[in-house]
């Protein structure tokens, strides 16, 4: 196919009688369409690779190939591909888990040669009822195959990625003669090779990798009251929208509320994420995404879930509240604001609660090597398990099984293959690669090492950016705080902002909601049903804090760690007691959770609530034996049956509501027994409360 | 166990195997890829199909139009031989094409009409080299155990097919007292490898699977190729030194047809 003949589709596309191709473009669409080869394109975002795969579509089309299949991890975008194909008189389609209902229709107009473009997202593609629902029967129908945010199939290209790695296997096995493009506009030296080494013969196009319109400043605020306080102050001053970057779900809600009691439009985005008319979690997804496109808020608080392939040009601005974990990750994010505008700025602050949070990032990104041989004994032992009956054998959170499940069956050759909803071994003998382990986990470090030397380094931002890169051109960019010499932000913090941050972070209580059914079997001393009746159910309660966060977190890991909880604390609990928890019933006396391993550090605490709120203290709960830590019990069963027969309730109990105090809350266990025991010892109802909570969120 | 994939079983792959159960493809018929092999000069000589000339190299070997045509079309399949490759592939089970070089002989003597383009397997790929004692009911109607005691003592390994009960017991009673079995399939051969006991023995090295169909694929389509690698794959002079030791009344010629399938494990 000659280059006039593409020119007049890109041309078409565009609705641009006078358009020319872009740099690289032609060379890109000439590769894959007239060598069928293998092409790698880094180039950064608004370069125009979805008119390279349009047209080399098109081209494709007209030498009857079967329909391309886009791999894009981002839900908005596709729909925005779909309405862009249409110019080109491309009929696309995606298909994902909220179009199920279309599903049969899709794949019949597929085998009819219907459509030329099939959008689906990674996870699609890696999950097995869709592989053999949708995929299969298609599967000799497709023509290209083009990888959205290609970097990603690098092991260095991004934080370990289950759904990622399946698809490195799929490229693996490419045959030579089969058009395949890869687009990304973050990848140095080191990603590209590894891609090189994955894929075989790719070619690679690098462009220049420098945003002109982005500014870039850093600031390190250790406390997140102040980081807070700057950034409502910030976000005021902006006439555009923007993203806020932050580490966890948590984080991204709590935020996400402070900026709207600011009179700021925010949302918390992450993958999981819900709204109440939603019921699934990919369409809060589509519908914050659609908003922030048409700045219906002004800014996102987003995880790293909010990434790759968002594209919305008029993006003023992105605040990092967290530091991420490496430069790779921070070009990515930073590299969104201002694709289409002349002035957009980067702002990456860094707090004290990074490292901590990246180190468990880190140490919990894979699973260990005893784990592992044990699952898979257990496995060989049958002919099939489903993840709940795993559970009954192991000491695990679902989540962190199916994990685990996850990371097992993407291996290659796999150990365990999935039967509709039962796990199976596999006749594959498995070592887990401890080495591959070791060394990613080591790059993960050296990572986070690179990015803090961004943040202290005083020559161009822009510049260290693109070296680390290995973008070829570096000059300085003449625009970030390093470059003038002055702050490219106001810098000012507001104290009395600060102070408010200060507040609200200290009352970000959590409800305290505990179990009504408990897993069959666990309490064969107690006796407790599988339903706890009623009347021995607790009401819903309060937690303080979350262990060791910005409000009383700290303090109260303090306390734990000292033996002896801070006389602030007492009041905290008292003022969240008398001022802000609406109680059902009115508690007329406290007790507390006993524990042979601290001491007397819970009672003590509770006896100074309870004269602090005029409530009589009975110690009426009493340990009878050791047990192990509540906290190495992380499935359900395990740390019910750990409970069994651990407390015994004083015969002569004061009646009347009780307020029921612990330190530490996990999954709440604990205080659900001890409720249950209160109230058959006569008590009234039961409110719990703690004053932190376990676990990153 | 090699995880990798040759060119060679990628153009057998794309030229007759089905992606999947739903996948309809009209893939080449034993016949046209017979066709194929004879005027390529072998199924080894397909590799430079995916070298770029495909249609001139094709044309130089006087294809018809229309198999040319259809070859050309099968060729474009190459996105989803990936994706069916990689299930395949992560599920533990080996690919041999026609033209790979550890292809077993006694396959690759036979027309390329009989003999299967591509081998699926679990296990050790040296073991279809080695002497194996056919077992057929057709042939030899013995006690089960009987006979697996005769096979260990000839030092032989067995092949038979796994779907019918007689040779099936005779397998499991080889493996039983540690022998060594070849066990050929025209089921799904996944589903045979997460039996307990088959996986077991695949893994300890005593039992390898082959089949010719790709895995997940356990249709009603008649198998094709199955018998024909039995017979491959089996030794026959050991095959008859067995039947005359052990029941000289029996022969190969004298068989009793059967079509006595089960399927269950
Ligand atoms: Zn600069």
């Amino acid at each position: 196919m000659d280059k006039q003949f593409a020119l007049q589709c890109l041309r078409e596309a565009l609705s641009n009688p006078a358009a020319e191709f872009r740099q690289g473009q032609w060379e890109a669409i000439d590769h894959v369409v007239n060598a069928r080869g293998k092409l790698l394109v880094v180039q950064r975002t608004g370069w125009g690779k979805s008119a390279v795969y349009f047209v080399a579509t098109r081209l494709l089309r007209e030498q009857g190939m079967g329909p391309t299949i886009v791999v894009s991890p981002l839900l908005a975008l596709m729909r925005n591909q779909v309405e862009a194909a249409r110019g080109l008189s491309l009929n696309a389609v995606t298909i994902n888990s909220t179009n199920q209902e279309q599903w049969n229709d899709i794949i019949a107009g597929i085998l009819e040669d219907a459509y030329d473009v099939i959008f689906i997202s990674p996870e699609r593609l890696s999950n097995e009822f869709f592989a053999e629902q949708v995929l299969a029967p298609i599967a000799s129908r497709l023509g290209m195959l083009v990888i959205d945010e290609a970097h990603c199939i690098s092991d260095w290209g991004h934080d370990f990625r289950p759904d990622y790695r399946r698809l490195v296997n799929v490229l693996r096995y490419v045959p030579p003669r089969t058009p395949v493009l890869g687009t990304t506009a973050t990848a140095n030296d080191r990603v590209v090779n590894d891609v090189r080494s994955q894929l075989g013969d790719v070619e690679i196009q690098r462009g220049s990798l420098i945003r002109e319109s982005l500014s870039l400043e850093n600031i390190v605020l250790k406390d997140q009251a102040s980081r807070m306080a700057w950034l409502a102050d910030f976000i005021k001053t902006q006439a555009g929208t923007g993203i806020v970057y932050v580490l966890t779900k948590r984080t991204a809600e709590s935020v996400a509320e402070w900026l709207k009691q600011n009179g700021i439009k925010a949302e918390p985005y992450y993958s999981g994420v819900q709204l109440p008319n939603y019921l699934e979690t990919n369409a809060c997804r589509e519908y914050l995404e659609k908003k922030l496109l048409t700045n219906e808020v002004d800014v996102l608080v987003a995880t790293v879930a909010l990434g790759m392939g968002y594209d919305k040009p008029d993006l003023s601005f992105v605040v990092h509240f967290q530091c991420p974990g490496s430069i790779v990750g921070y070009y990515q994010q930073v590299g969104r604001a201002g694709r289409g505008i002349d002035k957009a700025i980067g702002v990456l602050m860094s707090g004290s609660e990074d490292s901590e949070i990246h180190e468990f990032f880190r140490r919990t990104a894979f699973p260990d090597q005893q784990t592992v041989k044990r699952l898979l004994n257990q496995l060989s032992r049958g002919d099939g398990y489903s993840t709940r009956q795993l559970e009954g054998y192991f000491n695990m959170t679902q989540s962190k099984l199916q994990g685990i499940m996850k990371f097992l069956s993407v291996e290659n050759p796999s150990p365990v293959t999935k039967h509709q909803t039962k796990w199976k071994r596999t006749p594959v003998a498995y070592q887990l690669d401890e080495e591959r382990i070791e060394r990613l986990t080591g790059q993960r470090e050296l990572e986070w090492q690179e990015i803090q030397e961004y943040i202290s380094t005083t020559d161009c931002l822009m510049t260290f950016l693109r070296t680390a890169l290995d973008d070829p051109g570096s000059e300085p960019c003449g625009r970030c705080s390093n470059c003038r010499g002055k702050p490219v932000v106001d810098m000012k913090v507001d104290k009395s902002l600060v102070m408010a941050a200060q507040r609200y972070l200290r009352h970000s209580e959590m409800e305290l909601v505990l179990a009504k059914q408990t897993p069959k079997g666990a309490f064969v001393q107690y006796e407790i049903p599988y339903s706890i009746p009623r009347n021995q159910r607790a009401r819903t309660g309060r937690i303080l804090s979350r262990w060791g966060d910005a409000g009383w977190g700290g303090l109260v890991k303090d306390g734990v760690y000292g033996g002896r909880f801070a006389d602030e604390l007492i009041e905290a609990a008292a003022e969240l007691y008398e001022q802000r928890w609406k109680k059902e019933v009115t508690p007329q006396w406290l007790t507390c959770i006993p524990s042979l391993r601290s001491g007397e550090l819970v009672p003590e605490f509770a006896s100074q609530l309870a004269a602090r709120l005029g409530l009589r203290f009975a110690n009426v709960i009493h340990q009878v034996k050791e047990h192990a830590p509540q906290r190495e019990q992380v499935n359900r069963f395990y740390r019910c049956q750990n409970l069994d027969g651990v407390f015994e309730v004083d015969e002569d109990i004061p009646g009347g509501p009780v307020l029921l105090v612990d330190d530490l809350v996990n999954s709440g266990w604990t205080l659900t027994v001890a409720s249950v025991l209160l109230r058959r010892h006569g008590s009234g109802e039961v409110l719990p409360f703690a004053l932190a909570s376990m676990g990153i969120g | 166990m090699s995880i990798s994939l040759t060119i060679n079983s990628q153009v057998c792959l794309l030229l007759t195997a089905r992606f999947s159960q739903r996948d309809s493809t009209k893939v080449l018929s034993p016949t046209e890829w017979g066709t194929l092999c004879r005027s390529m000069g072998g199924a080894e000589n397909l590799d430079c199909l995916l070298e770029g000339r495909a249609e001139a190299v094709l044309r130089d070997h006087v294809l018809k139009e229309e198999l040319l045509q259809q070859v050309l079309s099968l060729l474009g399949r190459g996105v989803g031989l990936a994706m069916a490759s990689e299930k395949w592939l992560r599920s533990g089970v080996w690919i041999l094409g026609a033209g790979d070089p550890e292809y077993p002989r006694g396959l690759r003597d036979l027309p390329p009409e009989r003999s299967p383009p591509v081998l699926f397997g679990y296990g050790s790929v040296e073991m279809l080299e080695q002497s194996a004692v056919l077992i057929d009911q057709r042939a030899c109607r013995a006690d089960t155990a009987d006979l697996a005691a005769a096979v260990d003592a000839m030092r032989g390994s067995a092949v038979g097919l796994l779907d019918m009960r007689y040779s099936r017991e005779v397998i499991r009673s080889c493996l039983n007292i540690g022998g060594q079995v070849l066990g050929v399939t025209y089921k799904d051969l996944v589903s045979y490898g997460s039996v307990a006991e088959l996986r077991q023995a695949i893994m300890n090295g005593s039992m390898t699977i082959v089949s010719s169909r790709p895995p997940g694929q356990n249709d009603q389509r008649p198998a094709v190729y199955e018998e024909t690698i039995v017979y491959g794959l089996s030794d026959m002079a050991l095959t008859e030194q067995l039947i005359r030791n052990y029941n000289p009344q029996e022969s190969l010629r004298d068989v009793p047809p059967t079509e006595q399938l089960d399927f269950d494990f």
